[in-house]
């Protein structure tokens, strides 16, 4: 049980550190660290 | 999906691998993005070649977190070059794809299935990739005739869905091969464990096309059952995020049987549980519109236009003037069209100009007919 509660909190800690809505900032931040952009588009609706 | 395979595991281990960037396509801000690298619709996955700030791939529609995994491997690859063979001329293909080249990019995937044969790891992607390709070209013969050859061999998974979603909409109409795509949708909606926006979008298609070729039996059974699909995910849906991306399909299938009450009282939980949201207003506005309940109908537009932005909040102005028209208040409906138009043209150049035409043909109309 406590092994679960471990690996829950420590997968809900864990996400991707999207960059929102600034195009310049995150290619600035792929260029410096010499890594390919991957960029997920999508609409509110 | 944003809600469930963006946070999953697989990709979360990409972390250090890549930068990452969300793009809401609505935003003015994102508008020369957008226009640089998109073409068809939402969503869309981009991998970017940051020092020629290149689109190295382009991946429409959605996808499994597995499939990401796999296309981020992809893009990765194609930057860093050293691809031999088929997978050679999938990274060619992806590469024209990324530069907005759909008929390119048609042409190298189909030299990458044939090079890769029936056993190449990436084949299932690379017919999807083509079906998309031949029909954002508006191939639709070679588009129809890929679907009618490999959907019925491919495994009934996610990709068959998408694969059947493009043949459907290149079919002509009459022809063997649209009644092949027909009986294999109704198989695709059946199967289990696809992403709910594929399975739902394959309904709302293959319901679509029974009701444009006249077939009312069968566009309503289906779209009865659609909306009985949608109602069992929403139920099952564990948070009031992913309920909503649920709820804009289900009023497409309530409205499409005409029965808006239908999709009523989940708008509403959808308003109560996520005030900041423009969608609930905005939909719980179509819904009261098509029950001729203009007044609750322009509230709901009002409740919308103060959460709304960029192009759709220009939309809603449309709708409400078109709300205000049919409750007989032809001033009203002018003032809500000259206010969108001027909310229009704040827009940045280009995104907001077919709405604004819009807005401004209807304000030309306005008390000219009966």
């Amino acid at each position: 049980m406590i092994f679960k509660l471990v690996l829950f909190f420590a997968s809900a800690s864990v996400s991707l550190p999207w960059v929102e809505d600034n195009y310049a900032q995150a290619l600035a931040a792929a260029k410096a660290r010499h890594m390919p952009l991957f960029v997920e588009v999508w609409a509110p609706w | 999906m944003r809600a469930n395979v963006l946070n999953d595991a697989a990709l979360v281990k990409q972390a250090g691998q890549f930068a990452w960037l969300s793009v809401d396509s609505d935003k003015p801000v994102n508008a020369a993005f957008v226009d640089k690298f998109a073409t068809g619709g939402v969503p869309l996955f981009v991998v970017i070649d940051p020092e020629k700030e290149q689109a190295v791939l382009n991946w429409y529609g959605t996808a499994t977190a597995p499939q990401l995994v796999n296309l981020l491997a992809d893009g990765k690859s194609a930057i860093g070059g050293g691809a031999a063979g088929a997978d050679a001329l999938l990274a060619r293909g992806d590469a024209m794809n990324g530069q907005k080249k759909p008929a390119e990019a048609a042409a190298w995937y189909e030299q990458a299935l044939q090079a890769g044969g029936p056993s190449w790891a990436h084949r299932t992607r690379t017919i999807e990739s083509l079906v998309m390709a031949y029909e954002f070209s508006q191939n639709l013969a070679k588009c129809i005739e890929t679907a009618a050859r490999e959907a019925p061999g491919m495994r009934r998974d996610r990709s068959f869905v998408n694969t059947v979603y493009f043949g459907l909409d290149c079919a002509q109409p009459g022809t063997p091969e649209l009644k092949q795509m027909e009986t294999l949708a109704e198989e695709g909606v059946k199967i289990p464990g696809v992403l709910g926006d594929d399975t739902s979008g394959l309904y709302q298609n293959l319901a679509g096309i029974y009701r444009r070729d006249k077939d009312e039996e069968a566009a309503t059974r289906t779209a009865t059952a659609w909306l009985a699909y949608l109602q069992q995910q929403i139920a099952k849906a564990p948070n009031a995020e992913a309920r909503m991306g649920y709820d804009l399909h289900l009023v497409s299938a309530a409205t499409f049987l005409k029965k808006p009450e239908l999709a009523l009282p989940e708008i509403e939980r959808a308003e109560r549980e996520l005030p900041g949201d423009y969608n609930p207003p905005k939909l719980a506005a179509s819904l009261y519109g098509q029950m001729g309940r203009y007044e609750e109908a322009v509230a709901e537009c009002d409740r919308a236009l103060a959460k709304a932005y960029g192009v759709p909040k220009a939309g809603i102005y449309l709708t409400k003037g078109r709300l205000l028209e049919k409750k007989k208040d032809p001033e009203a409906a002018r003032k809500a069209y000259e206010d969108g138009i001027a909310f229009g043209r704040t827009l940045p150049e280009g995104t907001g100009k077919s709405v604004v035409a819009a807005l401004e043909k209807a304000l030309a109309a306005v008390g000219k007919t009966p």
